[in-house]
């Protein structure tokens, strides 16, 4: 048993530490330099508690609960410690709050005014430091750290870009990337989060809002498969700013840059109005239609080239449209396309990554095959990488394209000729199968080679009883949705098409090939298109962005989430169903 | 506070010297006094750097120390060679080599390089002047002979003077307080060796004749300059006395090499 703030609890074998336990009882402790996803480091000193018996007051972040212990967080003497400690830490900060961007979320701010003085004892000279560049995405004030080395510690453990550290000693420490590195990383951004203070600050909205004007909605990231919880803040029906949402297991508080500035990439060419594109003496012409005539001009088409009608479906498309495609696909007779190749099995373990994101760390061995899981999915990366620091044995494989990662890869230089004439004897790299237990991460792009490889596995099999794990990481959860339905799909193999019949509310289209007529139902205009996709006739439909409506989703994991409208749209843009609905009952009624 | 309470006595007593003063002084550093990297045509990244035959034995004996997950132990010693090699500073492209040698991220070698103050991260002279400026050498009047020094050689406090032969610095405690005020003078001026000599007890006067010595080719005499032998005081012995010829009595030690005992054999 322990005492805390006059309270009784029973011990517990379990290692705890005083802030730990405080934050289960609802006591609350200010700390600095303590994150619950860094290592602990102890040495912003605001988080000191009296323990009954020691001379000195001790640390809470890095004390361990004994038994017997009489703790007090919120006697006379720890107000007194706060008070003095946020006197030390206030002597070289700037008393620059409004012009500061980090003015209404900041911990300096908050703790001072609940537990700071209002006057500095301090008169001799303020140390000044010279500034520093990270990154595009990230603004620099270092006169106003408080050296509390959360950023070292994320760039260490976490983003796995050692390029920060503490340079000098004494009253002359800094934080400081001598050389000059830059932080180049897919999850930069989060060290805008991590600073307590305004350090560190977001570069694209700096000067441009104030924390108290702002609301807050919670939603979902689709440009990853993990779908991300987000927390998408507005303005004035205008999407400002994008922060990882706490409290989840999904993304343990960390967004990719991507996540955090999907909403300029929205911003840009939005379509108002249907319209007809087509190409004249090598002229590009636009001319804006009704809703009416764009519908009837469908049907003209549609009608004068019954052979191949395509219907290509592009990512960030909602589960209810795709039944809705689904449906259509059966009546207009149309053959579906996208750039996911179907699998031969419909069990769901195929296509779903079958470990929590808890269990990671139960993990041993891993092999990733034809992927790039630090472009691709870089928070499941990042996770792998921070059990790699703690436990040595992990033995990590990978095959295909050689790519970089900030861990170290065990890459295997097999050749496709090899894999093709499955020449096992040859293959003496793939004797790891036969010694050690190995989850497997893959991905199905290349399906020919890959299931000749796990035929070889298969057959490795045999010198062994190792069962390996297989884990399927796909690029976005259309292509999870798409399995779930099991949409049918069909190659390309000729030149010329007809029609095409493409729903997608932002991305490329990856096809070289000709047609007739195309119907693109799109929010934004893309200019890419024309690169990889060559037409006669094109008619624009503007539709609803994902986050204009209701969506469901399904994740990596096959876990349901929903996104509410964020932002209302303008009259004129309509959602997917509805469009896909009006063509539907159009066609029955007037066929 | 300490040094506060000091200054305060001291002033009183108007024994002190009034220039410098704790709330204007400025921070102190010895060699490169910016924590951040300049790029200059003898310290970039893209020359190449490697250790000469002779340093490369000793780095392989300072190597051979530690095992092999225990690398990153090497890089204070092997910034040391380093420097030695270099004629008194570490570039950049040595802190890289070292930060290959080692396996650590290169930001720790940065890290290491710029806490301790005896690695000077720009060129420095032939030789290497630091004055102690910890409370018994400034009690002793350091900054008098910082003063004379700085006169002398026409340069401050950080520069080298116009022949680049000395450069002057300033250091913290050495640990010859008894002797205080002290100069330490590091030798670069023949590379393979290298000395790092204390010259105590120092008066304005002796100060400026060891560098002078020093400029003329000949070597001063080390240790205090004042003639008393090592650190005894002006009554002589006072205790641990020793009859001649006789040994110093050790204190009693175990035999380290010797196996424990098995309590059950006894019985």
């Amino acid at each position: 048993m322990f005492n805390l703030n006059n309270k009784i609890y029973y011990y517990s074998k379990k290692l705890q530490t005083i802030l730990l336990f405080s934050k289960k009882v609802n006591i609350v402790i200010p700390h600095f330099c303590y994150h619950p996803l860094l290592s602990i480091a102890g040495n912003c000193r605001i988080c000191m508690v009296e323990v009954l018996g020691s001379i000195k007051p001790v640390i809470a972040c890095a004390t361990i609960i004994m038994k017997g212990m009489i703790i007090f967080t919120n006697s006379e003497l720890v107000k007194c410690i706060r008070e003095n400690i946020l006197e030390f830490l206030l002597i070289n900060h700037p008393l620059d709050c409004p012009i500061c961007d980090q003015a209404g979320e900041c911990d300096l701010q908050d703790l001072s005014m609940i537990y700071g003085s209002d006057k500095s004892r301090f008169i001799e000279k303020k140390k000044s430091v010279t500034n520093k560049y990270f990154n595009n995405i990230i603004k620099v004030n270092m006169t106003r750290c408080i050296n509390c080395t959360r950023c070292i510690r994320y760039a260490d453990e976490l983003a796995g870009v050692p390029f920060l550290g503490t340079m000098g000693k004494g009253v002359n420490m800094e934080i400081s990337n001598y050389f000059k590195n830059l932080f180049i990383s897919e999850v930069s951004g989060n060290i805008i989060d991590i600073c307590p203070v305004g350090a560190l600050n977001n570069k694209i909205t700096s000067y441009q809002l104030r924390n108290w004007e702002l609301y807050n909605h919670v939603s979902i990231d689709l440009f990853d498969s993990l779908n991300q919880n987000i927390l998408v803040q507005t303005k004035e029906n205008n999407i400002v700013r994008v922060l990882p949402l706490k409290k989840n297991l999904i993304n343990m508080e960390l967004i990719t840059d991507n996540a955090r500035f999907f909403y300029l990439k929205m911003k840009k060419n939005r379509i108002f109005f249907p319209f007809i594109e087509y190409i004249n003496k090598l002229k590009i012409n636009n001319n804006n239609c009704s809703w009416n005539y764009s519908i009837k001009l469908f049907f003209k088409y549609y009608n004068k080239n019954n052979k191949s009608k395509i219907i290509f479906l592009d990512n960030y498309i909602d589960f209810l449209d795709l039944e809705v495609v689904k449906l259509l696909s059966y009546k207009l007779k149309f053959f579906n396309t996208n750039k996911y190749e179907r699998l031969f099995n419909n069990n769901r373990n195929n296509w779903l990554l079958n470990i929590d994101i808890n269990t990671f760390n139960k993990i041993k061995n891993i092999f990733f095959m034809f992927i790039n899981l630090k472009k691709t999915n870089s928070i499941l990366n990042i996770n792998i990488y921070n059990n790699l620091i703690n436990e040595t044995y992990f033995n990590i494989y990978s095959i295909g394209i050689f790519n970089e990662n900030i861990y170290k890869l065990n890459h295997l230089f097999i050749s496709i000729n090899e894999i093709n004439n499955l020449y096992i004897n040859k293959l003496y790299n793939l004797n790891i199968f036969i010694k050690n237990k190995y989850d497997i991460f893959r991905k199905n792009n290349n399906s020919n080679i890959l299931n000749k490889f796990f035929i070889m596995i298969n057959k490795l099999n045999i010198y062994s009883n190792i069962n390996h794990e297989y884990h399927y990481i796909s690029e976005t959860s259309t292509e999870i949705m798409l399995h779930e339905l099991s949409l049918k799909n069909v190659y390309l193999n000729k030149k010329k098409y007809n029609f095409l019949y493409n729903i997608s509310t932002y991305n490329n289209i990856e096809i070289n090939k000709y047609f007739n007529f195309i119907v693109f139902q799109i929010s934004n205009y893309n200019t890419n298109i024309k690169k990889n996709i060559k037409y006669k006739l094109a008619l624009y439909l503007p539709t609803k962005i994902y986050y204009e409506n209701l969506g469901i989703y399904y994740n990596l994991f096959f876990k349901k989430q929903i996104i509410n409208t964020l932002v209302i749209s303008s009259k004129n843009s309509v959602a997917n169903k509805i469009v896909l609905h009006v063509i539907m009952e159009y066609y029955n009624n007037f066929k | 506070m300490l040094s506060r309470t000091i200054r305060s006595v001291l002033t009183k007593t108007n024994k002190c010297f009034v220039n410098r003063t704790f709330t204007n002084c400025a921070p102190r550093f010895s060699g490169n006094a910016l924590l951040e990297h300049v790029d200059t045509d003898d310290n970039r990244s893209e020359l190449p750097f490697d250790f000469t035959p002779h340093y490369w034995e000793e780095a392989n004996k300072i190597l051979a120390k530690y095992p092999p997950h225990g690398k990153q132990s090497a890089t204070v010693p092997l910034l040391d060679l380093a420097q030695r090699q270099c004629k008194g500073y570490v570039p950049i492209q040595a802190m890289h080599k070292i930060a290959e040698i080692c396996g650590v991220p290169r930001k720790q070698v940065y890290e290491n390089a710029t806490f301790y103050a005896m690695f000077n991260r720009t060129p420095v002279g032939k030789y290497h002047v630091q004055v102690c400026v910890t409370t018994p050498c400034m009690l002793r009047g350091c900054d008098e002979i910082m003063e004379a020094l700085e006169k002398h050689l026409g340069c401050k406090n950080g520069e080298t003077d116009s022949e680049g032969l000395f450069t002057l610095g300033e250091m913290e405690c050495m640990g010859a307080c008894v002797n205080a005020p002290m100069v330490v003078i590091s030798d670069y001026s023949n590379p393979p060796n290298f000395s790092y000599d204390f010259y105590e007890d120092l008066t304005v006067e002796s100060a400026i004749e060891v560098l002078e010595k020093i400029r003329r080719g000949q070597k001063p005499t080390v240790g205090p300059q004042n003639g008393r032998p090592n650190s005894l005081g002006p009554q002589g012995r006072t205790s641990l006395f020793f009859d001649k010829g006789s040994e110093v009595q050790k204190p009693y030690c175990r035999d380290i090499n010797a196996q424990p005992e098995n309590k059950e054999q006894k019985k």
